[in-house]
């Protein structure tokens, strides 16, 4: 195998499984062929180590932490100078998702690795063609540079601390807004209900897409209108947690799970974070006194992301994406 | 009430204690077995409600006492709680039931999953009364349960919808039925004469929606469900609009609640069976009320003027395109979405109403703005069902910049989307093509435009950067805007799939 495989090895390096842009285009345009043939799903991981990791031998740490992070059946190579790709056979969104997870956990003890940008594309949402799925990959990667996240560095941040800076601060784009709700604010004190309820629907309208979402608030009870849709509805595949303080009835509430968490931070500022393949969305929201709040919500992908990761690695949650 | 027990079967005999102490102070029995062997003896021995197990449990693995237990009729329903250092694929994991966890392990979130998991279990194993209403009628059946002063949760399904009724200690506290609650709910029910029933022993904590008492409320469901069939042909037609009667003026005060109500929901033009949907009053008494409300000369009534039937709305072409376009995108199933983008919320108030008279359009009343009279809406106004079985919602999501994160957040399953613009809205024009663009960034769409009064069709055109080739329709003409608009948006769907 290893006598097979040795010219498609990326050049000068000493990495087993780690190969060439040349192999790794061949061998992911084959896989696009056999997803389309058996209309099975396939996907592929970005690493983007920038400028600083484009020396052989740090390179080539970078390399050996990444097959060694990946499954056998996995396809590592350089897909350009500073790139990395993975292609991950009969992968999901979610399934590249947590590879990434996993990805950014074995490069955290390396200084490059530390810096790298991952983004993952999966066939056929992102693309139908091997060169479509590189391209939605690098286009994530690039706009997760260029996103609140990476900008403000907030990976290196309490997870408290990023939800008071996103609402003490003042977003206008399309991706980021901030808001005040509330008394005498053009947006309403049940706007954060509102599109929590919006949610629950899409997340009931289709019960088999796979999908998670955290709804925190200040008293959890069966009759808010978020816990009784879903209640109502039949078996849900995304997982839903209520986080916070409740009543014992909380408990018998269907397609829902509650997280009771005694923090009193969580009883001034309440959030929403859903995220499933085709959708990210969170909104934050803090009390403020006279019955107003600042309110941040965002549909950034690596930020709500982000925050889901941060949420369960501080409270020690399970780790999943959906 | 009787404990749950959990045998527990982990490799770390550290972590099974801690798991161990952890549910029991939840209130739980545990039961240990450091190994495949001694938990397969005591899961059979001890009967528990819930084995947790490692994945590379000694001598018999997880995985594998599994599918031995799961062979035993008497643990086949214990449901399963797995745990491991890497993600594993189980043959026959029953999802909804079984539970992986990774670790390392979050104790109340792996009780939070139990508790989750035993509910479900248990609902669909506990039955302590079930048969077929034919056998026993519902009213029936509640009588028992109140004298023999029960509690739980009574399932009713029929024709493929399911109803809940929730009783303690024999009197009715709440029912639920779709979207439907309280006695609204309990007597669309009590219409049912085929169809199934089961009780489910449980405590109740849901709080008491339902004030009556037993004895009363079923001589009342009884007697309307009476009075709704024999007269059926003096009550006014589902599918007929009722308007408010400009002549009649307001509506006095002091009056009961329930007129109120129905005034409220008639003034924004809607079918009777709409008016009936969304009022929380039962069918019988929205429908009596309509019927004195129009001998009094309040509102008036259109037979007829409501959905049309009979006619095609879709060509199968049209048809094919949106099914095709639904379907390539991910995990589409039989649901797409048309967004709407206004400059003002009457705009949107005035599409739908023009909506209502094509084929298989229901406002929807499950909508999370009823009134139309935000000046954001927000939500879904009204959905087309069309033939095979497929859904095509229209949702209305506000175009001011700081509600930019919703447009993307729910365009899933997207179709088309219809910019709507009307003369007081001309200064947003930008603002709205700003929200198109964004959306189509990360989706491919078609979009159509459509305008309302004296809007100039120049400036229009060039703050939308529309080529000549694409048309404004123009609402309010009597011409169908709706429906040709729908037309060309659909065309672009076909125009779409040529181009890839």
């Amino acid at each position: 195998m290893k006598t097979e495989s040795a010219p498609a090895l990326a050049k000068g390096l000493n990495v087993d499984r780690f190969y060439d842009g040349f192999f790794l285009a061949e061998y992911g345009r084959l896989e696009a062929a056999r997803a389309k043939r058996y209309s099975s799903p396939f996907s592929t991981v970005l690493i983007d180590l920038g400028e600083g990791a484009t020396e052989p031998a740090v390179l080539e740490g970078l390399a050996s932490g990444i097959v060694a992070a990946t499954r056998d059946c996995d396809v590592a190579g350089l897909y350009d100078g500073s790139r990395v790709m993975v292609i991950l056979p009969e992968t999901d969104y979610f399934g590249a998702a947590s590879t990434v997870r996993k990805l950014a956990k074995e490069l955290e003890g390396n200084e490059n690795g530390r810096k790298a940008v991952f983004s993952h594309a999966t066939f056929p949402r992102d693309g139908r063609s091997f060169g479509e799925l590189a391209g939605s990959a690098i286009r994530k990667a690039d706009q997760r540079k260029a996103s609140v996240w990476e900008k403000e560095g907030f990976g290196g941040r309490l997870f408290w601390e990023i939800l008071g800076e996103l609402t003490s601060r003042n977003y206008k784009g399309f991706d980021y807004a901030s808001f005040d709700a509330g008394a005498g604010q053009d947006i309403s004190e049940f706007f954060f209900d509102q599109v929590n309820e919006l949610i629950v629907r899409e997340i009931t309208r289709e019960p088999g897409r796979r999908g998670i979402m955290y709804y925190a608030a200040k008293n959890l009870s069966s009759s808010l209108p978020v816990v009784k849709n879903l209640g109502s509805a039949g078996a849900v595949a995304a997982k839903v947690f209520l986080v916070g303080e409740g009543e014992g009835s909380i408990w018998e509430v269907g397609n829902a799970m509650p997280l009771m968490i005694d923090d009193p931070r969580l009883r001034e500022t309440f959030f929403t974070f859903f995220l499933n393949d085709e959708t990210a969305y969170a909104i934050i929201c803090k009390e403020n006194w006279g019955a107003t709040f600042s309110c941040f919500h965002t549909s950034d992908f690596g930020l709500v992301e982000g925050l889901i990761t941060k949420f369960q690695q501080e409270y020690s949650l399970q780790e999943q994406l959906g | 009430m009787k404990k749950t027990r959990v045998l527990i079967g982990l490799g770390d005999e550290e972590e099974a204690n801690a798991l161990a102490a952890f549910l029991y102070g939840m209130g739980m029995e545990t039961i240990t077995a450091p190994d495949g062997a001694r938990a397969l003896e005591l899961a059979i021995e001890e009967g528990p409600s819930f084995i947790a197990v490692d994945m590379a449990l000694p001598v018999i693995g997880g995985e594998r006492l599994f599918h031995t237990l799961r062979k035993n009729p008497h643990t086949s329903r214990v449901p399963f709680l797995f745990v491991s250092d890497a993600p594993a694929e189980i043959r026959g994991f029953r999802a909804g039931v079984d539970i992986f966890l990774k670790r390392p392990l979050n104790f109340d979130e792996t009780y939070a999953r139990m508790r989750q998991s035993l509910f479900t279990a248990g609902s669909e194993g506990t039955k302590e009364i079930e048969g077929t209403l034919s056998h026993m009628s519902l009213a029936d059946l509640l009588q028992f349960l109140h004298l023999n002063r029960k509690e739980g949760e009574l399932k009713v399904t029929s024709d493929g919808r399911t109803g809940s009724v929730f009783i303690k200690e024999g009197n009715i506290y709440n029912a639920l039925l779709d979207n439907a609650e309280r006695e609204k709910a309990l007597f669309r029910m009590f219409h049912w004469a085929e169809g199934r029933f089961e009780f489910m022993p449980k405590s109740v904590t849901a709080p008491k929606r339902i004030k009556a008492s037993t004895g009363n409320l079923l001589m009342e469901g009884m007697r309307q469900v009476d009075e709704f069939r024999s007269k059926k042909d003096q009550l006014p037609s589902p599918d007929s609009v009722v308007r408010l009667n400009p002549a009649a003026g307001s509506v006095p005060k002091g009056l009961q609640p329930i007129i109120y109500d129905i005034v409220q929901l008639v003034k924004a033009g809607a079918r009777v069976k709409d008016v009936v949907e969304r009022s929380s009053y039962p069918d019988y008494e929205v429908y009596q009320t309509i019927s004195a409300l129009a001998a009094k000369g309040i509102i008036t009534e259109a037979e007829g003027e409501g959905e049309q039937t009979g006619w095609e709305f879709l060509s199968a072409a049209e048809l094919l395109g949106i099914r095709e376009k639904i379907s390539g995108g991910s995990g589409g199933q039989g649901h797409g979405k048309i967004l709407l983008l206004s400059t003002s919320a009457p705009v949107v108030a005035e599409f739908i109403r023009e909506c209502r008279g094509l084929p298989g359009f229901s406002l929807n009343t499950k909508s999370a703005f009823p009134e139309l009279s935000m000046v954001n809406p927000l939500g879904e106004v009204g959905v087309f069902r069309l033939s095979g079985g497929m859904d095509l919602s229209l949702f209305s999501v506000p175009t001011v910049r700081n509600t930019g994160p919703l447009w993307r957040a729910f365009s899933g399953n997207l179709v088309g989307i219809v910019l709507l613009i009307d003369e007081e809205g001309t200064a947003q024009i930008k603002e709205l093509e700003a929200a198109k663009r964004d959306i189509l960034l990360s989706k491919r769409a078609p979009s159509v435009y459509v305008v309302k009064g004296v809007v100039d069709e120049g400036a229009c055109r060039k703050g939308l950067a529309l080529s000549d080739t694409e048309r404004l329709f123009r609402l309010g003409k009597g011409e169908e805007t709706a429906a040709k608009a729908f037309h060309s948006l659909f065309a672009g769907l076909h125009m779409e799939e040529k181009s890839v």
